[in-house]
């Protein structure tokens, strides 16, 4: 049995209202964001023996920056390590066995919902296994029925992603830095991504190459890039080298160079093709008032440095 | 985030003409500010954006403008919970439900957006007729958003809503074109992803595959756009 990080509704509604008066987020995201990090604590609090797991993906990424740098991130992207290496299917049903013990933790006690952990429906492909969280929401609504999880429209979710087959996992654990963790008691605990296994996993995206991504080419990963570009002090090069160099062995990609180019490649792209309309339409119309771009201009100076920041790093790569 | 702190002369012009109250037509505008219409419309869509004029559309080509705001002060607007639900409830109260919503909040109603934040952009379909109406009684919440016509060019849209939700009003309606999702009426997932295809290939492909997974195309449909997708890739 556990609590939630809040008291109840009221408490939760007076935390809404601070991130909303102090990020400028919506009271819809504020929300998710906190039962994100609800969710986290659930892990926390649930151990499972057979798997060693870390946070990885956007919500990691903030996670080393200023609260006030952070963006939206509403999936958990989390990272799986079994320490007997068996066949994925195994590596499979032990997560959905870990899913139903963090549902049966999330039982009711005061009369205050938790939510409840849902399997999908179907059978899974690829090495992404997604599990959801369920919770009833107060502001964060939703509208269509979600038929992988058999859930139906106004309950609100947050998606918890266990990402099999990683290669170099790279983490430590840390004391989480989000957004919601300042209007909280506890303090919270989690493995995380290093910064070298995120800006890795980042450019591995973009380059588009591999599943379960493909050429997403996503402007929230030029974003996240752009972040750890800021950053590029901290990380050491020659590891995030390793892991790619590593991965790219994995999938036959020689030189590993090919895939820092892909992503380059990708990010020009999305530079280049911007313009107004698409400006307001997939970047704007998403982001927090302070957080917009003011015109395309601001936009491909964003890509510019990123694109610098690759180039650095393939300058090594050879 | 760059905001002029004073009107230009033109705008100045175009404030001075607006400074009875009364909804002004763009030609009356650019006649008494001695200027051409596409200028005038140029500076009103600026004011607009900066939320200190109202925006009214008469059917789908004439638009009327009103000031509310003479000041040299750029008011971000507050932000509210569930805007959505009051933008909804005012066009009902006022054309009932012979309306839709196309582009981002779409997406988000069907859970095609992978990520998102704040919405800050709506676009609504409503009848020719039913414009003037639709226009008036949005700009009832104009302490939150900013009624604009479809015409806005996107640069503008870009700094409005930097202050603002831009709510656009787009003088097209048609009814086969719609479906509801829980209490909001959407444009089909087909048409969305008809107009996506027109604007860019690489979104199409993003939100077809999500429509796929999500169950949102027929069964019939759903091999078609497989094979769409296969195409693309």
């Amino acid at each position: 049995m556990r609590e939630t990080l809040w008291k109840n509704s009221r408490e939760l509604e007076r935390i809404v209202a601070r991130i909303v008066r102090d990020f400028g987020f919506s009271e819809d995201q504020s929300e998710r964001l906190l039962w994100l990090l609800d969710t986290l604590h659930l892990m926390t609090e649930v151990h499972f023996e057979d798997l060693d797991l870390y946070l990885k993906g956007g919500t990691c990424v903030q996670h080393y920056f200023l609260r006030n740098t952070q963006r939206f991130s509403k999936d958990i992207d989390i990272g799986v390590l079994c320490q007997y290496a068996p066949d994925r299917s195994v590596v499979q049903n032990k997560i959905f066995d870990y899913a139903k013990k963090l549902d049966a933790n999330l039982t009711d006690t005061k009369g205050f919902p938790r939510g409840t952990v849902k399997l999908p429906n179907v059978a899974i492909k690829g090495n992404v296994v997604p599990v959801a969280r369920t919770f009833d929401p107060i502001y964060a609504k939703t509208y269509t029925d979600n038929r992988l999880f058999g859930i139906t429209a106004g309950t609100a979710f947050v998606s918890i992603d266990f990402f099999l087959e990683e290669t170099s996992a790279s983490y430590r654990k840390q004391r989480l830095n989000l957004i919601p963790t300042q209007y909280i008691d506890a303090s919270l605990s989690f493995p995380v991504a290093t910064r070298e296994r995120l800006l890795a996993d980042k450019i591995i995206v973009l380059s588009g190459t591999e599943e379960p991504y493909f050429a997403k080419e996503e402007e929230k990963d030029v974003l996240d890039l752009g972040m750890l570009a800021a950053q590029a002090n901290e990380i050491d090069w020659e590891e995030t080298q390793e892991m790619l160099k590593e991965w790219a062995i994995r999938k036959k990609i020689n030189p590993p160079s090919r895939v820092v180019y892909a992503s380059r490649k990708t990010v020009e792209k999305m530079r280049n093709e911007m313009d107004e309309q698409r400006l307001a339409t997939t970047i704007n119309a998403l982001l927090p008032r302070p957080k917009a771009f003011a015109s395309t201009k601001d936009w491909k100076d964003n890509c510019n440095a990123v694109i610098q920041f690759l180039d650095r790093f393939l300058v090594m790569l050879k | 985030m760059s905001l002029s702190p004073q009107f230009p002369k033109a705008d100045d012009r175009v404030v001075e003409v607006l400074s009875d109250g009364a909804w002004h037509s763009v030609r009356d505008v650019a006649r008494v500010g001695k200027m051409s219409p596409r200028s005038a419309s140029m500076h009103l869509q600026s004011l607009l954006t900066r939320g200190k004029v109202l925006w009214k559309g008469i059917g789908a080509r004439e638009h009327r403008y009103r000031l509310i705001d003479d000041s040299l002060r750029i008011k971000v607007k507050e932000r509210k919970p569930h805007l959505e639900d009051r933008i909804v409830d005012r066009l009902r109260q006022s054309i009932g439900d012979r309306f839709y919503f196309d582009g981002v909040f779409a997406k988000r109603v069907l859970d095609l957006l992978d990520w998102y934040a704040s919405i800050n952009l709506y676009e609504i379909h409503v009848s020719r007729k039913l414009v003037e109406k639709a226009s008036e009684a949005l700009n009832a919440l104009n302490d939150e958003v900013i009624v604009a016509p479809q015409s806005l060019n996107w640069k503008l849209a870009n700094r409005a809503m930097q202050i603002a939700a831009l709510v656009k009003i787009i003088p097209q309606y048609n009814p086969h074109e719609m479906k509801k999702h829980g209490n909001m009426n959407v444009i089909k997932v087909e048409r969305l992803l008809a107009n996506l295809k027109e604007q860019s290939e690489r979104d199409y492909k993003r939100v077809l595959e999500m429509a796929v997974e999500r169950g949102l195309i027929s069964s019939e449909r759903t091999e078609f756009a497989r094979n769409s997708l296969e195409e693309l890739s």
